[in-house]
């Protein structure tokens, strides 16, 4: 036996292929957030390594579980009836707390004395990042590679810009319940030549109010595998905004962003999964 | 015991007298027992949970106050703070976010609890170690020793190249001086220096060892590290689990 075989972690392709043939028909229903592109993904001696390793690596411990459960793949029906839950890279932690999207659109006047259309670029748009840049009075959020504190912050990242008669950029921003789109707009006031500001809310903040049992069942799971059940938010809506009703929390390991997936990782949201699923008193 | 003659706030908190000994906070005993998580910080869980108590247990013991209710105050969400966003998703209140907004350890309340009269009751068994415990987690190391009756604690403590020595009385008098640069010190995840974190780490040290331990008479040499709340409840769990506690009256 090879060190990979003696993981126990199916093959990439395999559980694509097996999540494909099942059939979304139980009494819990689970999704994975993501994209899943198994092809960019590799199994090695420590678990999965690529860019949807962990997406990969969730769906395979969804697959994992010993209980009889609905595993959603690729596109989940969400008429499904029963509670949902939503495999994420919450490290562990628990959500019922997806940020909201929004998009602002910012107009500036070109100067006639701009000159050829690229004149002065540079400097309109580093004025517009500095507008953007996150910003606290007492957390290092310049530097929250982990979204420790920005995860529950209003940011922005650039989504494109154009430049004709007016340089107009377009900036997709992550919203949270505190998010005013007065708020979002007096960011970009102080900029030279701002024409207007315009602000859309695309997906609202979702927060759900599951069930009493659902997140007992959750929150005993975690206490149970990890020995504490934390809350964190999901840093965007996706599946879990998607999914219509309230029973519904999204749980799991390996970090966002993560190109890996331990097998550790996956042998713990195994784990978790069964207890939650042994909690909701769903037969194997 | 002793407890403030007057309720008193601080940020986020209002602490009222209490007629038993003991500190509460939001109605959980501040025990070993009690502490439901404790790395980066400590959280106090039964039935109900209050985050980074060690930001108000620390003054507490630093002022000398064994008994008292403890209430969360705050009311607007800050959702820059991971604790703020827990409450939210798990249905609790910002009211259950007992710790300073900016990782200090209460320098309002340190300085209304300085203010306010204390009130000194039935004296209570001060209690030390029977023989050293020494306990390593997350690559810290401390050792607890007996200490003579009264002599309160002392602290040699190193984070990192930083290193301070602090003589502290869970139930008397300290020196002002050291309460005000300990309560006016950040915490090391958002301290701009060693220097400021190894002064701050002296509030979580009363609050573990302290109060939550509650432990009177001690030497404690400490080696912190990373979330090094792990090593000082830690020490002071495995002082209890290991019937080491000497109480004297």
């Amino acid at each position: 036996m090879t060190a990979t075989e003696s993981l126990d972690l199916p093959d990439p392709e395999a559980v694509v292929a097996r999540a494909s043939d099942s059939t979304p028909d139980a009494s819990v229903n689970l999704v994975v957030a993501g994209a899943v592109d198994a092809e960019r993904v590799k199994r090695d001696e420590d678990g999965y390594v690529g860019e949807s390793a962990g997406v990969v690596g969730r769906l395979a411990a969804a697959l994992g579980v010993e209980a009889d459960v609905a595993v959603h793949y690729p596109e989940p029906e969400f008429t499904a009836d029963g509670p949902w839950l939503v495999l994420a890279p919450l490290s562990g932690f628990v959500s019922t707390v997806a940020t909201g999207v929004g998009r602002a659109t910012v107009t500036l006047e070109r100067d006639a004395s701009d000159g050829p259309p690229l004149d002065g670029l540079d400097e309109r748009i580093a004025g517009m990042a500095e507008a953007v840049r996150p910003d606290h009075d007492s957390y290092p959020v310049d530097s929250d590679d982990r979204g420790v504190f920005t995860t529950g912050m209003t940011t922005f990242a650039l989504d494109s810009l154009s430049v004709d008669e007016a340089l107009t950029a377009t900036f997709h921003v992550s919203t949270t319940p505190g998010t005013r789109p007065s708020d979002v707009k007096a960011r970009f006031a102080d900029l030279t030549g701002v024409e207007s500001v315009e602000y859309e809310s695309v997906v609202g903040v979702e927060r759900t109010a599951p069930s009493r049992s659902l997140r007992e069942a959750v929150e005993a799971a975690h206490r149970d595998v990890r020995g504490d059940c934390e809350y964190e938010w999901l840093p965007d809506p996706g599946v879990f905004a998607e999914i219509p009703g309230a029973e519904k929390l999204a749980l799991g390991t390996g970090a966002p962003g993560s190109r890996a997936f331990s097998r550790d990782q996956y042998e713990t949201c195994v784990e978790l999964l069964d207890s939650t699923l042994s909690n909701l008193e769903v037969d194997a | 015991m002793r407890t403030v003659a007057n309720p008193v706030e601080g940020t986020e908190v209002r602490v009222e007298p209490k007629e038993s000994p003991g500190i509460e906070v939001n109605g959980v005993p501040a025990t070993v027992d009690h502490v439901g998580k404790a790395d980066v910080r400590v959280d106090l869980v039964d039935g109900t949970r209050s985050f980074v108590v060690e930001h108000v247990l620390g003054p507490l013991g630093l002022r000398g106050v064994t008994a008292a209710n403890v209430l969360g105050v705050r009311e607007e969400w800050d959702f820059a703070r991971p604790e703020h966003r827990f409450c939210y998703a798990a249905e609790m209140k910002p009211e259950n976010v007992v710790g300073h907004p900016e990782g200090l350890p209460n320098p309002a309340l340190a300085e209304a609890l300085d203010e306010v009269d204390i009130v000194t009751a039935d004296a209570q068994p001060r209690q030390t170690v029977r023989e050293p415990v020494a306990f390593a987690a997350n690559g810290g190391e401390i050792e607890l020793r007996p200490r003579e009756r009264g002599a309160g604690i002392r602290f040699d403590v190193q984070y990192r190249d930083a290193t301070i020595t602090a003589e502290v009385d869970p139930r008397g008098d300290n020196d002002p001086e050291l309460v005000d640069a300990v309560t006016s010190s950040t915490t090391p995840y958002l301290s701009p220096s060693e220097t400021e974190a190894v002064t701050h780490s002296i509030a979580d040290l009363v609050s573990d060892i302290a109060v939550i331990g509650g432990f009177d008479d001690l030497v404690v040499d400490a080696e912190l590290a990373g979330a090094y709340h792990a090593l000082t409840v830690g020490a002071a769990r495995k002082a209890h689990e290991a019937g080491t506690v000497k109480r004297r009256q």
